[in-house]
Parts: structure tokens; C-alpha cells; sequence
């Protein structure tokens, strides 16, 4: 019976490796390169060491999984003692038999490099090293992520998703904040506040609702719905793209003048004054901002980005369009009421 | 004396030990040079991987069509395809190539060798797995460290350069 010279288990016979450990057996066929010149250099071994041990066969092979690496490893013993490795009949085993890509006797090694530098240095130097590659690798990661966005402006760098915007874009976009704030636009045209003006201008109820009257009919009404829906086909170029910017943009700077003068009416002696003015006011506003969103997303496509009627903006401009209408509802339920009693024409929501 | 070296082996032997000159240790900065070269490699491979499986009825799992504006499903064959790849990318290239090589592309190139530290033949299989693993165990800590591992080459002071992966493989590096 055999025995693993690695781990001591028991062998069966005629098997190539210990059933235990994995260890090549020596003397078996378990050798890295079984070549025919194999057994003849085994037995030239044998006489070369003949105080090495009872046998002379636990050459170097690289079976199974090997990770030791120390030089007296019961499968790379040399034929002769570690402590005195290179002798020439070893050397000649090694190159002859040993195995054909050997480069150097077992317990020899390859060429040092120049003594190791100050190891305190280096010690330093390998904990120095990953944190500094990365924060190199962050630091390159935000050149290039700046260099990707070099054109686009803080503004538009924090809107998301597919920006490429356009000095006019950005302008355009910049104050729907205070749009979206539902105000009634007095930072837009500070000098007539409401309150600052409240007794020079019409001051009976007519007079009052016909002010509002003249808003209404200045409102009349660009044509963004049917503008949106036809760029919502996606079937246009980009030069229509770009006029449906051009026109909503106006639209959108028409409800800014629209507020502006709004704010500055006296509603005090009208029945309900204060309820029309508020729905008037959020009508136009969130049309603004509906015009707006439609804008960023009209110049979208006319700067080349392909056309999706699901765009964030898109969609953005449909829900402030709902909204609008919504409050429109709300003030031609009151205007329609208080109108006709002044001998004021009734409004439909078409004509907001 | 009953050596009978071969020819070549034998012109190239220094007198006194029949060996031919045993190679040097590979720099530590020709080793860094030969990682980036093969994260190159894999990473213009794992490119082209994913740039044919989306154009092979798209790689991508459910994800949004910007052209139809819809969500829309991908090919799984292609998908789970192109994952494969990836994983046998990452995880097989250093150690088939090191295992029957002894060199990566990009150690190739840098003509540095992985060698067993014990004779200097080929590492095989079980070293070359245990080489790669020990760095991608350390990616699981922080994703960094692989880093230090790498690094740890630095600590040692004995002139043969060798990091924690080296040492566990029993590997040295060596100028071809």
C-alpha cells in the first residue's frame, strides 16, 4: 500500500493523484509533461542523489492546485538538499526532466531587483497609492463628465434628461420657477403692483369688468393646442419645430403681459372681484408655464433631438395646460354670472 | 558528471550551474503599465460585446425605445448572451491566459511573465485562479481592494516584488 507523501492517506492503486489532497503521486503518470523522454531522465535522477531519501522520484510536477510556494514542498523536492541547490547534476535533472519550463533550480529564484528601498517609504507608498489612483479616477470621471456638458449652462446642466439647450432655450426656461409658484406675477412688473394703484383706474364695477373685458380680447387665444398637436405627430422637420418654438414663446410672453397688466386691475367693486381675479390669475399663469415647458421641449427638437410625444416637458406642458383650464372653468363660471348682469358679452374657455 | 544538457540550454548556461541566467524581477511600474493595457483590452471587448447584442435585437432587458416612445423588451437570449460574456471576460481572461501564457496581453506586451516563485515554469490553473481571485475579493471592499492588493507589492522589501496575490499563488513577476 502507498501512501501520499503530502498527507499520509492511503493510495489505491493505479491512481494518479491522492484521493485526499489532490497531490500528484510520485512515480505515476501524473506528471506535467508525460513526454516519452520522461521515465529515462527519472531514472538518470536517481543515481545523483542517492542520499536524498529512499525515492527518487518526487520531482517538481505541477498537478492539482499547488499555492505554497516554500522551496521544500514535498512535490518539488529536489533530488539533493534545499540548502545546497544548484548543484550541476541537479541542474542538469532539472533542465533534462524536471520540467521543460523550469527556469531555475528549486530554492534558486530569479534575479533580484536592486535592494528594496527604504520600506518605510514604501510601506507609505502602497497605502498612499489606492486612495490617490481613486481620486485620480474620480478626477478624470468629472473632467470628462464637465467636458461632456461644456455646453450646456448651470441652469439646464440641472434639468433632466436629454438637454442640449440653446442660449435662447435657457433663457426661456430660467423663469418658469416663478411661473410654476402660481404668483400673481408681481416680480415680473414691479412698478405696478396692485396695491400701489388701486384708486386712479376704473373704479365702478363696469369699468372694472370691462378692464378685464380687454384682457380677455387681447387673450385671444395663439394657437398652441393645435401647434402642440401637430408637433406631437413627430412627422414635422425641425424648421417647423423651430417655428413652433418662435410662436409658443410668444405665447408664453403674451401671458407674461397679460399677468403683468391683470395684476395691476382693480377688482374691489366687482361681485365675486376677488374669486375672478385669482382663477384669471392661475389660468394664465400655469398657461405661461405650460407654454413654457412646450417651448424647452419644441427647441428640443428643432435642435436635433428626435421627436417623443412621452418628453418630460411634453408632458409637463399637458399637465400645466390641464391646469389652466381647469382654473379657466372656474373663472368663466364666475364671469358668466357677473357679465351678463354688467351687459358684458358671456366668454366660452376657447377664448381664454 | 552524467549531465547532457540540450545544445541551446547549454550555450546559454552560466559554467557553475548547468541553469540557463535566470530571468529578473519585473518593475513595479512596467506591471501597472501591463494592467492598464488589459483593462483596455477588456474593456474594448466588453464594448464591442454589448455594442452587437444591441444591435442584435438590443441587449438591454425592458427599457424605454426613444424612437417608438415605448417600453419595450429586449431579446433575452442576447441579453443573458452578452452577460455571460461579460462575467467570463472578467473573470476568465487574466486566469486562462496566465495559466497557460504565464502573461496577459498586456503583460505580453510589457514582456513581463507570471512564473511559479518555487522553478520558474508555467503557473497552471490552480495559481493562476488563486492570483486573480485574491484581487477580486479585494473589489468587494469598497470596490478599492484590488487597489491595495496590487499595492501591497510595494511591501515587499525583498527585491522580488511580490503583492498578497503573488505570496498566496506562490507567482513572481519576471522581465522577459
Amino acid at each position: 500500500m502507498a501512501f501520499c507523501t503530502s498527507c499520509g492517506a492511503s493510495l489505491d492503486q493505479g491512481h494518479r493523484f491522492c484521493g485526499r489532497c489532490g497531490t500528484a503521486v510520485p512515480g505515476s503518470a501524473a506528471t506535467r509533461d508525460p513526454s516519452p523522454a520522461d521515465p529515462p531522465a527519472a531514472a538518470a535522477v536517481a543515481p545523483q542523489a542517492p542520499g536524498s531519501g529512499p525515492d527518487p522520484t518526487p520531482r517538481a510536477t505541477a498537478g492539482p492546485p499547488a499555492p505554497d510556494p516554500a522551496p521544500p514542498s514535498p512535490r518539488t523536492t529536489p533530488p539533493s538538499p534545499p540548502t545546497t541547490p544548484p548543484s550541476p547534476g541537479a541542474a542538469a535533472a532539472g533542465t533534462a526532466g524536471q520540467s521543460s519550463t523550469a527556469r531555475w533550480p528549486v530554492g534558486s529564484g530569479p534575479v533580484p531587483l536592486p535592494p528594496a528601498s527604504p520600506s518605510l517609504r514604501r510601506t507609505l507608498l502602497a497605502f498612499a497609492l489606492p486612495p490617490l489612483m481613486i481620486l485620480a479616477g474620480l478626477v478624470s470621471a468629472g473632467l470628462l463628465y464637465v467636458m461632456s456638458q461644456s455646453r450646456d449652462n448651470a441652469v439646464s446642466a440641472l434639468v433632466p434628461r436629454r438637454v442640449t439647450p440653446t442660449p435662447s432655450r435657457a433663457a426661456t426656461a430660467t423663469p418658469t420657477p416663478t411661473a410654476t409658484a402660481g404668483g400673481p406675477a408681481s416680480a415680473t412688473t414691479p412698478p405696478t403692483l396692485p396695491t400701489t394703484t388701486p384708486t386712479p383706474r376704473p373704479s365702478t364695477d363696469r369699468q372694472q369688468a370691462e378692464a378685464i373685458q380687454a384682457l380677455l380680447d387681447q387673450a385671444a387665444r395663439t394657437p398652441v393646442s393645435a401647434t402642440v398637436a401637430a408637433l406631437a405627430t413627430c412627422n414635422r422637420g425641425q424648421a417647423a419645430a423651430q417655428d413652433a418654438a418662435n410662436l409658443l414663446t410668444s405665447a408664453a410672453d403674451s401671458r407674461e403681459d397679460l399677468l403683468g397688466r391683470l395684476a395691476a386691475v382693480p377688482v374691489g367693486a366687482l361681485p365675486d372681484g376677488a374669486t375672478l381675479k385669482a382663477a384669471l390669475t392661475e389660468t394664465w399663469t400655469r398657461a405661461r408655464s405650460g407654454d413654457r415647458a412646450y417651448v424647452t421641449w419644441a427647441q428640443g427638437i428643432a435642435d436635433g433631438s428626435s421627436c417623443n410625444p412621452q418628453d418630460p416637458f411634453k408632458l409637463a406642458g399637458d399637465w400645466d395646460t390641464a391646469a389652466s383650464r381647469q382654473a379657466g372653468t372656474q373663472f368663466l363660471d364666475a364671469w358668466n354670472t357677473v357679465a351678463p348682469r354688467l351687459g358684458l358679452a358671456r366668454r366660452t374657455l376657447e377664448a381664454l | 558528471m552524467t549531465t547532457s544538457p540540450d545544445p541551446v540550454a547549454g550555450a546559454r548556461a552560466t559554467p557553475d550551474t548547468g541553469w540557463p541566467p535566470p530571468p529578473t524581477v519585473a518593475s513595479l511600474g512596467v506591471r501597472l503599465l501591463a494592467r492598464l493595457v488589459d483593462a483596455v483590452v477588456i474593456g474594448a471587448a466588453l464594448i464591442v460585446v454589448w455594442s452587437a447584442a444591441n444591435l442584435l435585437g438590443s441587449g438591454q432587458g425592458l427599457h424605454y425605445d426613444s424612437g417608438s416612445g415605448q417600453l419595450v423588451d429586449g431579446d433575452p437570449l442576447v441579453t443573458l448572451t452578452a452577460k455571460l460574456l461579460t462575467v467570463l471576460l472578467l473573470a476568465g481572461y487574466e486566469p486562462l491566459l496566465v495559466a497557460t501564457q504565464g502573461a496577459t496581453i498586456g503583460k505580453r506586451m510589457l514582456r513581463v511573465r507570471v512564473l511559479r516563485r518555487s522553478d520558474g515554469s508555467l503557473p497552471g490553473w490552480g495559481p493562476a485562479v488563486l492570483r486573480w481571485l485574491v484581487p477580486a475579493l479585494g473589489v468587494l471592499i469598497c470596490g478599492a481592494g484590488e487597489l491595495l492588493v496590487y499595492a501591497s507589492a510595494l511591501l515587499d522589501g525583498s527585491g522580488y516584488n511580490r503583492g498578497w496575490h503573488d505570496r498566496i499563488a506562490g507567482t513572481v513577476v519576471v522581465r522577459e
